[in-house]
């Protein structure tokens, strides 16, 4: 008989990779919900990246708040490049689950706008008020950038093609508690743990 | 010689089929699932094979894992905790990838009606499932396993499309909840026979020859 097996993705257990699997359980639960798609209605295309899908920064916020009740944004830096701005955030928010603040960075950049049929190179074509206009559409641009990292809900996988579907592992617990119950019943155990 | 191919468990039923004649080495099933391997070899093409049977299977398959394993604790009284393996082995001459592996090796068989279910429970022993039970003792190194035959309700929505396209089909044809739990479970139990093995070994190298030939063809 041949000794020379090969061993190929050994996956580990979810009470293999975490010791309290109750905090764990929530925290599967906080990913299914931001796994969900969004709402059909919210999402637009972009107004000047073709075929771009969105969602419009008022969702997001809603969401934000509806969600994680604490947030914070803080901007972490800007300036200029060639003919725009940018602007990067860092969006703190409490996780629900474990109480603890945590973060996500994101980059936002907007192009100054110019006179119309003008080149953006040349400084006397941009329109007066353009960098006041431009910084807070960077600004919502990064904050939405940030937010992606959440998930699916918060728009993570609008222009991505190839998407994996997200399940909960409610199905183990579940499993778990039937595995309790024939256990308790054949050892005549009269409260199931 | 091909010495990289590699045959899977569940194809090894369709390997091991006696010929017709004692002059030839392969039968015609074993030179069909030949021809698939090297047409899979050569031009990447693997032939599918899907049916609503296969679909309940699938889906089911987490349901039948703990069927079979509140069947266990309550065989064994012990707290015993089976999970879907997720490792595929191979050696010099097969691969695979059993449902159980530990504690106990197992292959779980999710019977598509009760007929299926009873059929399966009163009839001999499947010869495909015996020789893949085989191979997963190969590479597993278990000394017996278990072909396990459960019978569990129909997903949804292959109940409704069935019963969409059968006007007399009622829901008693997909539900099984009425029946006992230990009835709708059927275990058979597998030695391993290690002169099995060795016939396994000579045919793997017949159907490597055989696809060596396909291969080498213009």
């Amino acid at each position: 008989m041949s000794k020379e097996l090969e061993k190929q993705q050994v996956l580990p257990k979810l009470a293999d990779l975490y010791n309290d699997v109750d905090m764990v359980a929530k925290q599967d639960q906080l990913n299914f919900l931001l796994g969900q798609n969004p709402k059909a209605e919210w999402i637009k295309v972009h107004p000047y990246i073709q075929g771009w899908k969105d969602i419009p920064i008022d969702k997001v916020e809603w969401l934000l708040r509806r969600i994680f009740k604490s947030y914070k944004i803080e901007i972490t830096g800007q300036g200029t490049a060639f003919n725009g701005v940018w602007v990067t955030v860092r969006v703190h928010y409490l996780n629900p689950t474990t109480g603890e603040w945590s973060y996500y960075d994101g980059i936002g950049a907007q192009q100054l706008q110019t006179k119309k049929g003008t080149s953006p190179a040349e400084m006397q074509n941009i329109n007066s008020g353009a960098v006041s206009m431009a910084f807070p559409i960077a600004k919502t641009i990064a904050i939405k950038d940030a937010c992606d990292h959440f998930g699916r809900l918060f728009g993570s996988d609008l222009n991505r093609r190839d998407i994996v579907p997200i399940m909960m592992d409610e199905a183990v617990h579940e499993r778990k508690a039937i595995l309790e119950r024939a256990y308790n019943e054949v050892n005549g155990v009269s409260n199931a743990k | 010689m091909q010495s990289d191919i590699l045959f899977r468990c569940s194809s090894l039923g369709r390997l091991m089929t006696e010929p017709r004649s004692k002059s030839e080495s392969l039968s015609e099933t074993a030179k069909a699932l030949c021809l698939e391997m090297f047409i899979e070899r050569k031009y990447k093409r693997r032939k599918k094979v899907e049916s609503k049977y296969m679909t309940k299977g699938i889906i089911n398959e987490e349901v039948a894992i703990t069927s079979f394993n509140v069947h266990l604790i309550k065989q064994t009284g012990q707290f015993i905790e089976l999970v879907k393996n997720t490792e595929r082995r191979k050696n010099d001459f097969i691969t695979g990838e059993p449902d159980i592996c530990n504690p106990i090796l197992a292959d779980i068989k999710n019977c598509w009606d009760i007929f299926t279910f009873f059929d399966a429970k009163t009839k001999a022993l499947n010869k495909d499932y015996f020789w893949q039970l085989q191979g997963y003792m190969w590479l597993f190194d278990f000394d017996t396993a278990n072909l396990v035959y459960t019978l569990e309700n129909t997903p949804n929505d292959i109940m409704e499309r069935e019963m969409r396209f059968k006007e007399s089909s009622d829901e008693s044809d997909f539900i099984f909840d009425d029946i006992p739990a230990e009835e709708r479970i059927h275990i058979i139990n597998v030695e391993r026979d290690d002169a099995c093995i060795e016939a396994l070994k000579e045919k793997v190298l017949l159907g490597r020859e055989y696809i060596a030939k396909l291969l080498a063809m213009p």
